[in-house]
């Protein structure tokens, strides 16, 4: 059995999973990853289907094709059942994009489509739809001398003590696409390092500066490339706009929905946006732009303060 | 198929086009149509496209970007069977400039459980080249090239990559395109000249209306034409823009004419394309 840390958990998994932060912790794990077999169905009255995922608030079932099938139950427990002949990465790419979000959802936390830099004593967020560069951005800011603290999801979890929501990371490891390093500058690492055998986006591990403490969040940028003759634009949000922005950044919408959990995603943005500036950075689609969006951010959140 | 085989219980009803024949027009129309006479170009009442990503990732819960294109195109069927389900609407109409081709298990891309049946518009490729060049901020070689390729494909990104907005689409050559979308498929279609839409587009559009199971009365249509010309949605997308233009392109309403490829063209190039697509522009009247 391997024991780890990831999205704010202690998990025990049967399979090895490089991409997590090995961790030993002395009481039961939060989630337990075994092999087996899952249910061919979900079957009851609150049960949503849609293609080939199937939703109840306490159960999710994900076959995908020829890789795996992925059954979460409880928020405590993965059973995958992977595919013959179907690759490694693969199986364990699928588990940390969709099955671990399942768990996170059933356990009332929100998995947030964003990447974070940790600034000061807390965090900065940068979230958007895939391809709006929100791995390209951390990973520049990163090469700046930030510290990366999560790519491409982080968990929201709100501290019923004082109100305010924190933030955890995912795991320790970025992911770009190949496009990305030519943009920042930096080596195109060898095809060992891509997450899946014919993708051309690459994973970079930094489990030696990785923190694992929850942080609270400063400041959120939502990145948005648009089909507009313009470079970099930045402006502020009122709490409504960036409510509805942050809401949109929900990557699993289908999660949230069949498992009821739209309260939970309500109470937690509200929060947020009622104590965190949100800024919109647009910029136009078809040219690399990513210098000034990295200029722009970091005077924003320099010049500002927290 | 002929129409007799309507089966109104299914809602899709695919606008399937080659690019730049004349899909937007139409959907236009429509939205005029179901909107009691108003059209705003940038809120279309149609729904969507079949190669949209973000409605993929809806209905499989997936990050797409993900995927190889192969899992796509098999879970795409499936994406639209379950849309057609969820969906309380009767009609859901939707573009696709995707050829009719099949995926790796050798079924094909659309489904056949929840279509309807499509509506095919075609438009003379002597005319599609200057258009397509326009749209794409290509030459018009560049078109001429892509729309003879047996692999032609749109939305393709370099390098591999895998993060626009919609997927890239397979289109075959234009030839290609036409022969997948009228050889006997197992839904009815209705294969409508985009130069009859503007020769007669009230016995046009009224035919298309008919053929899809609406129910339409003769002004009704007539107002959604008014709404919907070709002066009307020029007039609208240089008032407001229209989020459908590429960024390099001038503009998306260019001429909406037939024929003007006599003073884009030259010959070499009309050569070109005649000679390559001659089966099918001879078929359709084009030559």
């Amino acid at each position: 059995m391997y024991n780890y840390w990831g999205f704010g958990l202690h998990i025990a998994s049967e399979i090895e999973f490089p991409e997590l932060l090995p961790f030993e912790f002395p009481n039961l794990p939060d989630v337990n990853i075994s092999i087996g077999i899952t249910p061919q169905i979900l079957i009851g009255e609150d049960v949503i289907n849609r293609a080939r995922v199937s939703i109840s608030p306490t159960k999710y079932l994900l076959k995908f094709l020829n890789i795996a099938n992925y059954y979460v139950t409880d928020g405590n427990r993965i059973i995958i059942d992977p595919m013959t002949g179907a690759d490694e990465k693969s199986i364990r790419l699928f588990l940390l994009t969709n099955a671990m979000p399942a768990v996170l959802h059933q356990r009332d936390l929100i998995p947030l489509h964003a990447s974070a830099i940790e600034h000061e004593d807390g965090v900065i967020l940068f979230c958007g739809g895939s391809g709006t560069g929100k791995s390209t951005t951390v990973a520049m800011l990163q090469q700046k001398g930030y510290k990366l603290f999560s790519d491409d999801l982080c968990v929201l979890k709100a501290d019923k003590s004082n109100g305010q929501v924190y933030a955890y990371s995912s795991y320790p490891s970025i992911h770009l696409w190949r496009d990305s390093f030519e943009k920042i500058g930096i080596e195109i690492p060898e095809d060992d390092n891509k997450i899946r055998p014919q993708l051309p986006k690459y994973a970079r591990f930094c489990h030696d500066e990785f923190n694992i403490k929850p942080k609270l969040i400063k400041r959120i940028f939502i990145l948005r490339k648009l089909n507009k003759n313009i470079e970099v634009e930045i402006k502020e949000l009122s709490s409504i706009a960036a409510f509805r922005e942050i809401q949109r950044n929900n990557q699993h919408p289908v999660q949230m929905n069949s498992m009821k959990k739209r309260g939970i995603h309500f109470d937690i943005i509200s929060k947020i946006t009622a104590n965190t500036p949100v800024y919109d950075i647009s910029r136009v689609e078809s040219r690399n732009t990513i210098t000034q969006l990295v200029s722009l951010v970091e005077l924003n959140f320099t010049a500002n303060g927290q | 198929m002929d129409n007799n085989d309507i089966d109104k219980a299914k809602k899709i009803i695919w606008l399937a086009s080659y690019p730049k024949s004349g899909n937007t027009w139409f959907r236009a129309f429509l939205t005029a149509l179901l909107n009691e006479g108003e059209l705003d170009i940038n809120e279309m009442k149609t729904d969507g496209i079949f190669s949209s990503r973000p409605v993929f990732d809806n209905f499989t819960d997936l990050d797409s970007t993900y995927l190889y294109d192969e899992e796509v195109k098999v879970l795409l069927p499936e994406v639209f069977i379950n849309l057609e389900k969820t969906y309380e609407k009767e009609n859901l109409f939707v573009k696709i400039h995707d050829a009719y081709t099949y995926n790796q298990d050798n079924q094909p891309i659309v489904p056949t459980e929840c279509t309807r049946c499509a509506i095919y518009f075609i438009r003379n490729p002597l005319d599609v080249v200057g258009s397509f060049a326009n749209h794409n901020n290509s030459t018009i070689d560049q078109t001429i090239t892509l729309m003879s390729n047996e692999n032609g494909f749109l939305a393709k990104q370099s390098n591999n990559l895998n993060i626009y907005n919609q997927f890239k689409q397979l289109m075959l050559s234009w030839s290609g395109h036409v022969k997948s979308w009228t050889s006997n498929l197992p839904f009815p279609v209705l294969l409508i000249r985009y130069e009859d839409m503007i020769a007669d587009t009230l016995t046009a559009f009224s035919k298309a209306v008919n053929f899809m199971g609406i129910t339409a009365t003769k002004e009704q249509i007539e107002a959604a034409i008014i709404a919907s010309s070709f002066e009307q949605l020029q007039k609208k997308e240089k008032e407001k823009g229209f989020k459908e233009k590429f960024i390099g392109s001038p503009s998306f309403f260019r001429k909406g004419k037939a024929g003007n490829w006599e003073n884009e063209l030259n010959s070499e190039q009309i050569n070109d394309i005649t000679s390559i697509h001659k089966k099918y522009m001879e078929l359709y009247d084009y030559l």
